[in-house]
């Protein structure tokens, strides 16, 4: 059900969507705050690209939260410039990328298959953000000339995020010790609720991309992966109180 | 490195730790065994080595000194464990790094799964060929989920190292 006829509303952007957008990405920037701060403490790879990864996601829900503020506030007509749609698309680019360290950070971690697996995931992801620049504009037609481009990325992150998710519930669920079961689920939550931001999307485009319930759905689904990211992979002081660690 | 060459070379290396294992009678012959380094005399070797295993346990049992489960040569560790009908014997190259408790893990469940099995091990050793094949099949199904948890360990090992 879109929500955009019955709530307070301009240039078509929602109020909730100008607040939730922002909230996410400093849930977002506030992990890879986190995930530098490990780097320095910790200085190993894995941690690096992992904070990187943090870093690009945090870059593109900021992108698209830019593009709704700039939609939402400035008075220019929508014919002329729609910052909205092109936002998204720097955001989809923005994803592809972050995507790309995360999977670094999976093989480390648990494939350990080396430059192949990463290699074949950059070309993907390359591939992808290279269509997305050239659908790039700011016009109101943006997104929907792109749409093709952002369901490939949609279903290739999909499946590489359910890779890591099911990766962590495997380690998880091998783990005895409560310090790494516990991170590992976690993570693994982290993995599931990002795959659901694609698939709550997905449904909100598929019923008309009109800031349906799905889409504010997705945004939650975004902020509850960024805790539990927090949560699995920073292991702040007080979640280990917390499981008497 | 391709893709395929890599996994194996992985599960060469996982696997080398274990060199050998053994399912030895009460009588001291073997029942089964599975080498993980391939050599030519296998046969002969696992005959000798179950025969050393076996004369152990019995000169133990003549002083009353009890069942040996661990014992060691200049290159190799030996993890054993008796029942009643047979015993277990798990080979391994010498590692101060060695996981006793995942070898032991990996011998209990052997022993459980062939206890639940198998009524009675004759004494003698001698298993009809299907009783073999149910034998090698629970030996490599409880090998391949010790790999597997080894391998699922290493990423806990390097989280806890990069993250926690």
């Amino acid at each position: 059900m879109p929500y955009g006829d019955n709530m307070f509303e301009q240039n078509g952007i929602p109020v909730l969507a100008l607040i939730i957008e922002p909230l996410v990405a400093v849930g977002m920037l506030i992990l890879a705050v986190s995930g530098f701060m490990k780097y320095r403490e910790k200085k190993r790879q894995p941690t690096l690209f992992l904070t990187l990864s943090f870093v690009f996601y945090a870059l593109a829900i900021a992108s698209s939260g830019i593009g709704k503020w700039l939609q939402f506030f400035v008075n220019v007509p929508s014919e002329d410039i729609f910052f909205a749609d092109g936002t998204i698309l720097i955001a989809y680019c923005l994803t592809a990328i972050a995507t790309v360290f995360l999977m670094i950070f999976v093989d480390l971690v648990f494939l350990e298959v080396g430059p192949w697996f990463v290699a074949l995931v950059g070309i993907i992801n390359g591939i992808t953000v290279g269509m997305m620049i050239t659908k790039l504009n700011f016009s109101s037609e943006a997104y929907d000339e792109a749409l093709n481009i952002v369901i490939f990325h949609a279903l290739v992150t999909l499946a590489l995020v359910l890779l890591l998710a099911i990766l962590s519930f495997r380690e998880a669920q091998q783990n005895k010790e409560r310090l790494p079961k516990m991170g590992f689920t976690f993570i693994g939550l982290y993995g599931l609720f990002v795959s659901m931001v694609f698939v709550l999307f997905a449904v909100d485009i598929a019923l008309g991309g009109g800031y349906s319930a799905f889409y504010y759905l997705a945004w939650v689904s975004a902020g509850l992966g960024s805790l539990f990211g927090y949560v699995g992979y920073i292991m702040p002081d007080w979640f280990k109180k917390l499981l008497k660690i | 490195m391709p893709f395929t060459s890599h996994l194996l070379t992985m599960k060469k290396k996982q696997s080398s730790m274990i060199q050998a294992i053994y399912i030895i009678s009460r009588n001291g012959v073997p029942i089964h065994f599975k080498e993980l380094l391939e050599e030519e005399d296998n046969v002969t070797k696992a005959t000798l080595f179950t025969g050393i295993i076996s004369a152990i346990q019995t000169v133990l049992r003549e002083i009353d000194a009890g069942d040996a489960n661990y014992f060691t040569t200049a290159t190799h560790e030996i993890f054993l464990e008796v029942t009643n009908d047979f015993a277990v014997a798990l080979v391994t190259e010498v590692d101060e790094d060695s996981d006793k408790q995942s070898m032991n893990t990996l011998m209990s469940e052997i022993i459980t799964e062939i206890t639940f099995q198998f009524e009675e091990i004759p004494e003698i050793g001698f298993l009809i060929q299907e009783d073999q094949s149910k034998i090698e099949g629970i030996v490599d199904r409880n090998l391949a989920k010790w790999e597997s948890r080894k391998e699922e360990g290493s990423a806990t090992k390097k989280l806890k190292d990069a993250l926690w």
